[in-house]
């Protein structure tokens, strides 16, 4: 009896799970929603999308309400662009440049910046993008060039050129607004909305922590998050599903703690079985 | 329940736990499976009764 009650726990845990789950299967779910002519060109941005995200767009489309605003990106030099001329104004800041351990990891996340979110300059329309995300350059030059080099070749500029001055610009307005900025490695993706709040002291920011990302799929999913923030605000009090963030949380905390300890585990017993076979002098050596 | 159920039992609760994480990285699915193995092993310690089997 006992034993049949356990398997009963299992398969409700199962089924629970599978529901909760459901979520992630977001790649089919897009292929089902059918829009009419002419519709949104959001859903060709993301790889993974959000039920909860779908359904914000879906009650959008209902009620009349064209998501028309998309959010671009931009490479720019010091000064180039006032934040005050734009209704949100985002930075992807990074606390330090780049050195040879994490130069693969800036160009990851150059990388699912550049898939995630459109440049500025593939928006039609003449009216100027009111929702930017600035990735700073170190002079004018750099920006421009970025700007103009094809997408394969843009990271490496990207990413070499950072504008780190720019950076603990961004970084030390959003601690004058009252954002607590963490000792990490970064980048911090920071924004004003509305931009002319830049400066200001004690106002609201939208801050997310991108420190713990490794892995592009989960930079993009930050990224396509992002977007989605910025379109909402200034409503940026709505919240996200508790359990959705605790997810992500420790998604994010296995990938990196889990390529440390995987990684030092593997070190070790590489080296002991070096110690044992007495073969590691040689490696060593060689 | 015995200790290999229970075992058994833990191993189905830590894979279910961490498929509903869903890391991105292969060490994220090994860390977080043996540390959910782990914590289920040790909730369902109190119930194991050897003499049930």
């Amino acid at each position: 009896m006992r034993s049949i009650l356990s398997w009963l726990l299992v398969a409700a845990f199962i089924v629970l799970a599978g529901l909760y789950a459901a979520p992630l299967y977001r790649v089919e779910l897009k292929s089902e929603i059918r829009f009419p002519e002419g519709g949104s060109s959001f859903l060709s941005l993301p790889r993974l999308i959000d039920t909860d995200d779908l359904s914000m767009l879906y009650a959008r489309r209902e009620i009349g309400i064209e998501p028309v605003l998309i959010v671009t990106r931009v490479f720019a030099g010091p000064g180039e662009l006032p934040p005050s001329q734009f209704q949100a104004f985002g930075v992807i800041a990074f606390p330090s440049r780049m050195t040879e351990e994490d130069t693969e990891r800036y160009e990851m996340l150059c990388r699912a910046f550049l898939g995630t979110i459109p440049h500025t300059s593939e928006t039609s329309g003449a009216a100027p993008p009111a929702f930017l995300t600035v990735w700073p350059m170190e002079t004018l030059g750099d920006a421009a060039r970025a700007n103009r080099v094809s997408r394969a070749a843009t990271c490496p500029v990207a990413v070499s050129r950072y504008g780190l001055a720019e950076a603990q610009r961004f970084i030390s307005a959003a601690r004058r607004a009252g954002q607590s900025i963490p000792s990490d490695r970064g980048p911090f993706l920071i924004a004003w909305s509305p931009g002319h709040l830049f400066g200001e002291s004690d106002v609201p920011l939208l801050f997310r922590d991108m420190s713990s990302i490794v892995t592009e799929q989960a930079a993009e999913d930050v990224f396509f998050k992002w977007i989605g923030d910025i379109q909402r605000s200034p409503d940026v009090s709505e919240p996200v599903p508790r359990l959705l963030r605790i997810r992500a949380r420790i998604r994010e905390w296995a990938d990196r703690t889990g390529a440390i300890a995987v990684g030092a585990i593997v070190e070790t017993a590489r080296l002991a079985w070096g110690i044992i076979t007495g073969k590691g002098d040689e490696t060593d050596d060689a | 329940m015995t200790l290999r159920a229970a075992l058994i039992l833990a191993g189905l609760l830590a894979f279910a736990f961490t498929a509903l994480i869903w890391p991105y990285t292969r060490e994220g699915w090994i860390l977080l499976g043996l540390l959910s193995l782990g914590a289920f092993s040790v909730i369902l310690l109190p119930f194991v009764r050897e003499d049930d089997g």
